[in-house]
């Protein structure tokens, strides 16, 4: 697993379509697509139409879906024995990727968000491939991101993590369960 | 490494702050609905504790066994100071007032069954009785008992019978380690003042004039 994603990606790729596709990085400037609502955020503030959050998530997006990159997620979930992980471990990739490739261009207000819909995107990939993915996977592939990320700016995630550790899982897929009686 | 290569460089109280666009988000799936209630959980004790007086946060849910362990995590992340400080001063008056319509179409409404399901608290006001049962399962005055519930996650959260006390063990546990901070500080400064005399009392003694008396 490890790297995999990355391969798939293009960091370290044999395949010279992934590789094209991933050198295409989004130009900064791009404009926002027509469909998109012309609503402005309040002044200072960031909201998922930003230039440049639609610039990564829409390579993000290209990068899975046409070159093929989400086979390979795909198939490194349903052979990892810890789905969950894998899940984390190929959202983070994917968003670490993006965002180098799109030259930081996500601000950081938006970083959560856009972890979250790749993450979506993930788990829905992995689901489709045929792996059992609850609620409570997701949510803990979440967490994992979370700690990884906080992990890796120098933070002590000891407490943090204990914390996180007593929410339970279920709850999560209880709340799915509930949401679908609704 | 450039500076977005893993992470470098971002604000870390910025990033952590952006959850609150997070769990603003229309979510498109049933994954994404299940994202923005773990955005919430898992960012959001010390956030929904600076939420606790937004207007709007609707009240009552099926997510008691949740609230707890949020507001546990919402102490870990003040613990990590800067990120944390970016949760507690974060922006989460409007996304929480906003969890109504984002979440209300999934996970709150799934709560909200749970509620039903679980017996949870309309107040009950007997006609004759001065006392009625609160949202929270308390016995309250019936003058003071809360309004019918509505759904929301904040609200379960926040109306759980679990929350107080996990927010004041939080809080005492960080005052806990304010107080054992400054005795420890106050402790060496005490050291380095009596290092400091003694020092002085050596310089002093150097070269003291001792009168050794003359004989012969």
């Amino acid at each position: 697993m490890p790297g995999l994603v990355s391969n798939a990606m293009g960091q370290q790729t044999q395949d010279p379509k992934v590789e094209d596709a991933m050198s295409e990085a989004p130009a900064q400037d791009t404009p926002a697509p027509a469909q998109m609502p012309t609503e402005q955020p309040a002044k200072g503030e960031k909201d998922q139409n930003d230039p440049g959050y639609v610039a990564a998530l829409d390579f993000a997006m290209k990068a899975l879906y046409e070159n093929e990159a989400a086979k390979d997620v795909a198939r490194a979930i349903k052979m990892s024995q810890d789905p969950v992980s894998a899940m984390a471990e190929a959202a983070y990739n994917v968003v670490e990727i993006a965002d180098e490739k799109t030259d930081g261009a996500v601000p950081d207000e938006l970083l959560v968000l856009f972890a979250t819909d790749v993450l979506e995107e993930v788990a829905e990939i992995a689901s489709a491939a045929g792996v059992e993915v609850k609620p409570s996977d997701v949510a803990l592939a979440f967490k994992q991101m979370v700690l990884r990320y906080v992990g890796e700016q120098g933070y002590d995630t000891t407490q943090l993590q204990q914390a996180m550790d007593q929410v339970s899982p279920e709850e999560f897929n209880a709340m799915a369960t509930e949401e679908g009686e609704a | 490494m450039s500076k977005v290569v893993k992470g470098v460089g971002r604000a870390v109280g910025k990033v952590v702050k952006g959850v609150a666009n997070a769990v603003k988000k229309v979510a498109k799936s049933k994954f994404g609905k299940i994202l923005i209630g773990a955005a919430l959980v898992y960012f959001g004790g010390a956030a929904l504790m600076g939420a606790m007086g937004a207007s709007g946060a609707a009240a009552a849910g099926g997510l008691s066994g949740l609230s707890g362990a949020a507001a546990n995590v919402g102490a870990a992340w003040s613990s990590l100071g800067t990120a944390g400080s970016a949760l507690a001063a974060g922006e989460f008056g409007t996304a929480a007032s906003a969890l109504g319509s984002g979440i209300s179409g999934g996970v709150a409404q799934g709560a909200s069954a749970a509620v039903g399901a679980a017996g949870a608290a309309a107040p009950t006001v007997a006609s004759a009785s001065p006392w009625a049962t609160s949202s929270t399962g308390l016995n309250v005055l019936a003058s003071e008992a809360a309004p019918a519930a509505t759904k929301g996650l904040v609200g379960s959260i926040m109306n759980s019978p679990y929350t107080a006390p996990a927010l004041i063990s939080g809080g005492t546990q960080l005052a806990g380690g304010l107080i054992q901070g400054y005795g420890a500080q106050k402790q060496y400064d005490d050291q380095k003042k009596l290092d400091a005399a003694a020092r002085n009392r050596y310089n002093q003694n150097i070269g003291v004039n001792l009168n050794i008396p003359k004989f012969g």
